[in-house]
């Protein structure tokens, strides 16, 4: 008989996630239990979530609300047959290690499917506290040749390698030629200009960063003045941002800023339009366990839930007839529907 | 360790000077006070100023000056061929590699001594250890460490690593697998046509207030404004770093290396170190990230010391 999951899902239409190991998953990240609900009701096969306190606070008192969030996200994920790992996502320091490994314990014996991690000695610290428990490697650990992926994969017992955001296609296809693990390719979202894990633009002018900090740009020194015509940014008191008010503004980051080089102002690091490797999938059916990384850029829960559902539908079609599979233009209209939400059409050489 | 014992280290050259700057750069350097010397081309492949057989044969000549030589590599390796540049380079083991890409390591582990690069961004003891067991010998420290944290990274550390810490000249902040410099002019990165070679110094980028903040040069980014610890190099010393990590500069890399020397062998104060530092950079110079601030920020060592272990 079957389970009460299944039939839930069969209800809405979906067959069950595919068995681990099978190729093409859609890999939904999530920073909240709303985000979860969204990415578990469109059927993703896998939900990255990323708990606040993991990242940021790191004090983790086994009294505090980030256990409580952690169980209710993993409730969320698999009454809905999808898989949930939790991110831990920095570079830790020393003293914060033992903590780091007491809640990686906990949530493993509370049903966590797999932990992510970037820092090598978090890793292998996860590693050695849950032996068998799967490990994934977030785009952070900068993971951009197969040798590398390799190591991660026999050294530190890595069963999934994320692949960093901005890694050319070209590099993608000579990776995926023969990935010595599960890969992870980043299907959607917004871009991050610099390999992740190493940009220490937002530190140098905050002193945040993503690796240490598990936020770059932090918005305690974000500073936003509407004027009638302006709108103007500072960040930590530097001005990375002035436009006029019609026009949308992207995040106050620091690779997101608009500079100047000579006499000429632009947004330096561009690429502020999300891309979408949808149209690329029947390409990549032949690869090995490949999982596409859907990052909704927000602008509200209908929009994500059109987003996911679309990734989900362009999935199962290129799954279920690859020769065939061609973009609906609907679910293309769902995918540039959350990139309207970023102002720069200007794209800079890249991923194509 | 006292602070006459500590070395001094050239790390690679970060900008793209041409085969003729570069070798009248080293040339300069056989008369400078300087232990370690990192070579290679650590930003982009296609434009390295020497080809493999001419890094090697600089390396020997360097070796031969009495220098500790060090291949560096880049950061984000994509191709088979460059990871394969680094085990050509380490010449059968006779030269050390310093790997900022992690995908080094099982090629080099056993073979090649290694140093664990600056873009591994090491911020724990496990880190260290797994390092170790992969066969490094010395690490240098990320270069947005603050005294505090290095002070404790070294303080665990066993005797068989080494740690080298940045003290001086334009801080690399971030790699990106896309050029901004070809992207600038409308070019692929396929077909640079070598942009970036049109500006040896990179660009720099300001706010639009005309703040300096950056330099961009291809696929790096660097911070706008140079780092020097030059006051505090006794303070870095004293954190437990063995080695101390100086980048070329345009002109005046030897003037710099050379106050350092004299500060830590007690011949030369802090203070006048650092000015010899600000005669050759004329943009003045940035210390926040060792104080435990943002990277820009200047803070005046005397109104808030870095903490000591």
């Amino acid at each position: 008989m079957a389970s009460l999951s299944d039939r839930l899902l069969a209800l809405r239409g979906r067959s069950p996630a595919p068995p681990p190991g099978a190729a093409l998953q859609l890999t939904v990240a999530a920073a909240s239990l709303e985000e979860v609900r969204l990415a578990a009701n469109a059927g993703a096969d896998w939900i990255n979530f990323t708990q606040r306190s993991l990242c940021f606070d790191r004090r983790l008192r086994q009294a505090d609300p980030w256990i409580h969030e952690c169980d209710a996200a993993m409730g969320i994920a698999h009454r809905a047959g999808a898989r949930i790992a939790i991110a831990f996502a920095a570079r830790y320091g020393t003293p914060e290690l033992p903590r780091v490994a007491q809640a990686a314990a906990r949530l493993a014996d509370a049903g966590a499917d797999a932990l992510i991690a970037s820092d090598i000695g978090t890793l292998d610290l996860i590693r050695h506290e849950r032996p068998g428990l799967a490990l994934h490697v977030s785009p952070q650990a900068s993971a951009t040749n197969g040798e590398a992926v390799a190591l991660y994969a026999t050294e530190l017992g890595a069963t999934r390698v994320a692949i960093p955001t901005s890694l050319p296609l070209a590099r993608l296809r000579h990776l995926l030629a023969s990935p010595p693990a599960e890969l992870e390719l980043f299907g959607h979202g917004s871009y991050g200009a610099m390999l992740e894990g190493q940009c220490a633009l937002s530190s140098w002018i905050t002193g945040a960063s993503v690796g240490r900090d598990g936020a770059c740009s932090p918005a305690r020194v974000i500073r936003e003045h509407r004027g009638p015509r302006t709108v103007i940014s500072r960040l930590n008191g530097v001005l990375i941002d002035a436009r006029p008010a019609d026009v949308r503004g992207s995040l106050p980051a620091a690779c997101r800023g608009r500079f100047r080089i000579g006499r000429s102002s632009s947004y330096l690091f561009g690429i502020h339009r999300p891309e979408s490797l949808a149209e690329i999938l029947p390409s990549l059916i032949s690869s090995k366990a490949v999982a596409f990384r859907v990052v909704p850029t927000g602008g509200g829960a209908e929009r994500q839930r059109r987003l996911l559902r679309a990734w989900r539908a362009a999935i199962d079609a290129c799954l279920a007839d690859p020769a065939s599979f061609a973009l609906d233009p609907a679910w293309r209209r769902a995918f540039d529907e959350d990139g309207d939400l970023l102002p720069c059409s200007a794209s800079t050489t890249g991923h194509r | 360790m006292s602070a006459a014992d500590i070395r001094l280290c050239l790390a690679p050259i970060a900008f793209p000077w041409d085969r003729d700057r570069v070798l009248a750069f080293y040339e300069d350097a056989a008369s400078w006070p300087v232990d370690i010397v990192c070579l290679g081309e650590t930003v982009c492949p296609k434009r390295s100023p020497l080809a493999a057989r001419e890094w090697l044969d600089l390396a020997r000549r360097l070796e031969s000056a009495g220098r500790e030589v060090v291949f560096s590599s880049p950061p984000g390796l994509e191709t088979p061929g460059e990871l394969h540049l680094m085990t050509l380079l380490a010449d059968g083991g006779h030269f050390a590699v310093e790997a900022n890409d992690v995908g080094l390591f099982p090629r080099l582990k056993g073979r090649v001594p290694i140093v664990a690069g600056p873009h591994l961004h090491v911020f724990n003891a496990a880190t260290l250890r797994t390092l170790i067991r992969w066969g490094a010998y010395r690490w240098v420290a990320p270069y947005e460490i603050d005294a505090a944290t290095l002070a404790e990274l070294a303080a665990g550390l066993p005797s068989c690593l080494e740690t080298e810490a940045f003290v001086f000249g334009a801080m690399p902040l971030a790699y990106s697998p896309r050029c901004f410099t070809a992207a600038r002019r409308g070019r692929t990165r396929k077909e640079c046509g070598h942009a970036c070679l049109d500006s040896p110094a990179g660009e720099s980028v300001q706010s639009l207030e005309g703040e300096d903040l950056f330099v961009q040069d291809g696929k790096q980014t660097l911070s706008g404004r140079p780092v020097s610890l030059l006051a505090d190099l006794d303070a870095v010393a004293a954190s437990g770093a063995g080695v101390l990590r100086f980048q070329p500069i345009a002109r005046g890399t030897g003037e710099v290396l050379r106050a350092a020397r004299d500060s830590l062998d007690g011949k030369l104060p802090g203070a006048l170190a650092q000015a010899a530092a600000e005669a050759v950079l004329p943009g003045g110079s940035a210390n926040g990230f060792w104080h435990g601030g943002a990277g820009m920020e200047r803070v005046v060592a005397s109104l808030w010391p870095a903490r000591r272990p």
